[in-house]
């Protein structure tokens, strides 16, 4: 993990050996070699932070908790911890390195699922861990989040210079440049590097669950809400964590969100989960 | 011939859109590196070489990276 990290900062080395000599080039892989470790181990809470993520009382999260105790020794993964923030959107994603997990659920999510669907969502996230896939894309989404959101920076650099208001055309033009700047590397780094383990994990937890119906259930229902009543503007650098795409094209404004869009289609997991309840194949 | 741009466009996928309108913005940024340069080196047509050379190098890499996003984006984007 560290060796892949460090093969992006690993190409300064030669520059700084050509301009500035043999200790140079030292003192730029220790540095490479120590920025590298920092973001594999602060990723998640950086993360954490972005969202203002908070964790869950006590009183409010005794099912989420056990729920995920009881996960966390079925799959062999170290028991991950359940965090919520604000939200009406229903957003669900885990970020975690090394041997600590978080599983993060928005107040949409809370309000929307039920206590068994709510299980199954747990499950998935779960799956997820058990794949090994969200350490990598834990790291993924902080780079590429962080520059993708350089865009918003333009927008109101451009607002502060008098340009006018947020939805005023001059700041939205300039987001739209920066976003064009932005979104090219942002992209690449999210199709190079992230591990797309949403199909894989869909099928694991509907064949460790006892009645898969609850999965296709939470699912349906946080797609539907999305569809009809998602407003929010979402991160998309971050979008390959989440359980659903939020993403949608409805201008020309949106139209580098489609750059992002590398979930299976849904339609597609669904039929993958009913496949495993068809076959029979859930813990029963 | 506005209906005409306007079908043409309406038929590219957003994901081919998104890489024109990149496209776009990075020449943006070449033409700022241009007056930058002119303004710095105190002239054009004798700094001819030298922005010629930055013209081609910069596009070069602009075309190479716009390739390989255009190659992966149409493997695993999901066009909903």
């Amino acid at each position: 993990m560290y060796v892949l990290l460090g093969i992006p900062l690993l190409t300064i080395v030669p520059v700084a050996f050509y301009f500035g000599g043999l200790y140079i080039a030292a003192a730029s892989l220790s540095v490479a070699v120590l920025l590298s470790i920092a973001v594999y181990r602060y990723s998640p809470g950086l993360l954490l932070k972005w969202y203002k993520c908070k964790k869950m009382l006590p009183v409010k999260n005794i099912d989420i908790d056990s729920a995920l105790f009881f996960l966390a020794s079925k799959f062999s993964i170290p028991c991950p911890k359940a965090y919520k923030f604000a939200s009406s959107v229903p957003i669900v994603f885990t970020v975690g390195s090394g041997r600590n997990f978080s599983v993060v659920l928005s107040e949409g999510a809370l309000d929307i699922l039920d206590e068994s669907e709510m299980k199954a969502v747990l499950t998935c996230e779960a799956a997820k861990i058990a794949s090994g896939s969200v350490p990598l894309n834990t790291i993924v989404a902080l780079v590429a989040g962080s520059v993708a959101s350089l865009s918003t920076v333009a927008m109101w650099m451009s607002m502060l210079a008098g340009f006018g208001h947020e939805k005023d055309a001059a700041p939205r033009f300039a987001r739209f440049l920066g976003m064009g700047l932005v979104s090219l590397p942002a992209a690449l780094l999210v199709h190079l590097f992230s591990v797309n383990s949403t199909l894989r994990s869909d099928e694991t937890a509907a064949r460790i669950m006892a009645d898969a119906s609850y999965l296709e259930e939470a699912l349906c229902r946080m797609n539907n809400y999305i569809r009809l009543h998602c407003i929010e503007d979402f991160n998309p650098g971050h979008v390959h964590m989440f359980l659903i795409n939020p993403l949608r094209v409805n201008n020309m404004f949106d139209v580098y969100s489609s750059m992002f869009m590398i979930k299976p289609e849904f339609e597609r997991r669904l039929r993958a989960i009913k496949k495993v309840i068809d076959t029979g194949n859930c813990q029963r | 011939m506005f209906a005409i741009i306007s079908d043409i466009f309406r038929s590219i996928k957003n994901w081919k859109k998104a890489l024109l309108f990149s496209f776009v913005s990075y020449m943006v940024v070449l033409f700022g590196i241009i007056v930058a340069i002119v303004f710095i080196l105190k002239g054009f047509s004798r700094n001819l070489p030298i922005l010629m050379g930055t013209t081609v190098a910069y596009i070069f890499l602009l075309l190479l990276a716009l390739l390989i996003a255009r190659h992966l984006f149409k493997k695993r984007l999901i066009e909903e």
